[in-house]
């Protein structure tokens, strides 16, 4: 009805920027869909689950991903909560160094930089997706303070702790301190029993 | 003779109506083709460079908004599925990308750069070259950053990183022979966000990068 209406060249004008649309919108999404899994999965190749790992020192040779600042240690911990949920305890010494939480299709679930001239001791519960009851929260029984939760959209993902070189000097000071983060399932008292599932 | 020329004429219109199909098919084709040309190049310029709403450009510099956050817009989503690497940004962490000099020309290791600026105000910051494809380039010195802590700065507050092939006194920054190059400049808890700059004063004012020689 709206073509016959439409001279012959105008209905042409509209088509064509109809179809420049559609296609610009069908390659946005195809490239949107593309390879950050693919990239987490270069970052966690050879790398034990919930246990962190430190990475060897950043060189050319070394780099497992694209555009990894470099001038630091890395300490990487491919997290699965399918079993239960996931204790991170890390502690960022200083100004520099930063603790991210990524989802595998790259997106950043948390993260947390160390402030200047004081220690942060972090402690975090990564929790599976779903509702499921997993125990009680970790540290919330008695008058301790309860350790906050990170709500999870996939059961799996990898926490990268950062740690700057300021110098040579500094190396192995920087590499025990990440040596002393730890990331941990923590198993629900029903699932410590004979119960937990075959690995 | 008149019945031998009909059949003649006959083949003659057919072959007339063939090239009028085939023209008609040849426009179809181009049409299509040219629009669709357009929509990819169109889509695959906004991902690469980025577009107004989900980049700051402070000089060479550009900030992508929304990069690793999950409700981020699938040209943020395209670029880093491009470029690869797990990004971190947000509102204490803004990191930096340029391709470009000061003068619009594309970062080359072919080239001597000086990337220069008054310290910043923030936490940390750190700056990284790069290949293209984001590796980091081989060097004999193994230097392949500087930051707050290991960049001298001059006697008047400012710092300088020279960006090339051969050795420099100071902070040198070796490029090698990766071709052309990306300049990462990742600051940490800066004093002033891009989303809050509303004024000149206001704005982060990251280093210039100048071309010395080629």
């Amino acid at each position: 009805m709206l073509g016959r209406l439409l001279p012959r060249s105008i209905r042409l004008w509209l088509m064509f920027l109809i179809i420049v649309g559609i296609s610009h919108i069908v390659t946005t999404f195809w490239l949107a869909s593309g390879s950050s899994t693919t990239d987490f999965r270069a970052l966690v190749t050879g790398l034990p689950s919930n246990r962190f790992s430190l990475l060897e020192t950043l060189t050319p040779e070394t780099q497992r991903l694209p555009f990894m600042i470099p001038e630091s240690h890395y300490a990487v911990c491919p997290f699965d909560t399918s079993n239960g949920r996931v204790l991170l305890d890390v502690r960022l010494e200083d100004v520099g160094w930063i603790l991210s939480l990524h989802a595998p299709d790259g997106t950043v679930i948390y993260y947390a930089p160390g402030a200047a001239d004081r220690e942060t001791n972090l402690k975090l519960v990564l929790k599976p997706p779903g509702g499921r009851f997993l125990g009680l929260p970790v540290g919330g029984v008695g008058p301790g303070p309860e350790i906050p939760e990170v709500q999870l959209e996939s059961p799996k993902g990898v926490a990268i702790l950062r740690v700057p070189l300021y110098g040579l000097s500094y190396a192995a000071l920087a590499v025990n301190a990440l040596k002393q983060s730890s990331c941990r399932e923590v198993l629900s008292p029903r699932l410590r029993t004979a119960d937990r599932p075959a690995r | 003779m008149a019945v031998s020329s009909q059949p003649a004429s006959g083949y003659r219109a057919g072959l007339r109506r063939l090239w009028q199909i085939l023209k008609s098919l040849f426009a179809r084709v181009a049409f299509f083709a040219t629009a669709i040309t357009i929509g990819m190049t169109s889509s695959w310029f906004s991902v690469h460079r980025g577009l107004p709403f989900n980049t700051e450009t402070f000089g060479p510099w550009v900030a992508w908004h929304f990069a690793g956050q999950s409700a981020s817009e699938p040209y943020t989503r395209g670029r880093f599925a491009m470029s690869g690497g797990l990004p971190l940004s947000g509102d204490r962490i803004v990191r930096l990308e340029a391709r470009f000099d000061d003068d619009g020309r594309r970062l080359h290791s072919s080239c001597v750069y000086e990337v220069s600026g008054q310290m910043i105000d923030a936490r940390w910051w750190t700056l990284a070259a790069f290949d293209s494809a984001g590796r980091l380039i081989p060097n004999e010195a193994q230097r392949y950053g500087w930051n707050t802590a290991t960049t001298a700065l001059g006697a008047d507050g400012r710092f300088s990183i020279l960006l090339g092939r051969d050795a420099h006194s100071g902070n040198w920054l070796p490029t090698g022979a990766a071709g052309r190059m990306v300049v990462i400049f990742e600051i940490q808890e800066p004093a002033v966000i891009p989303a809050d700059t509303n004024s000149e004063e206001s704005a982060i004012k990251p280093p210039s990068i100048k071309r010395i020689s080629c």
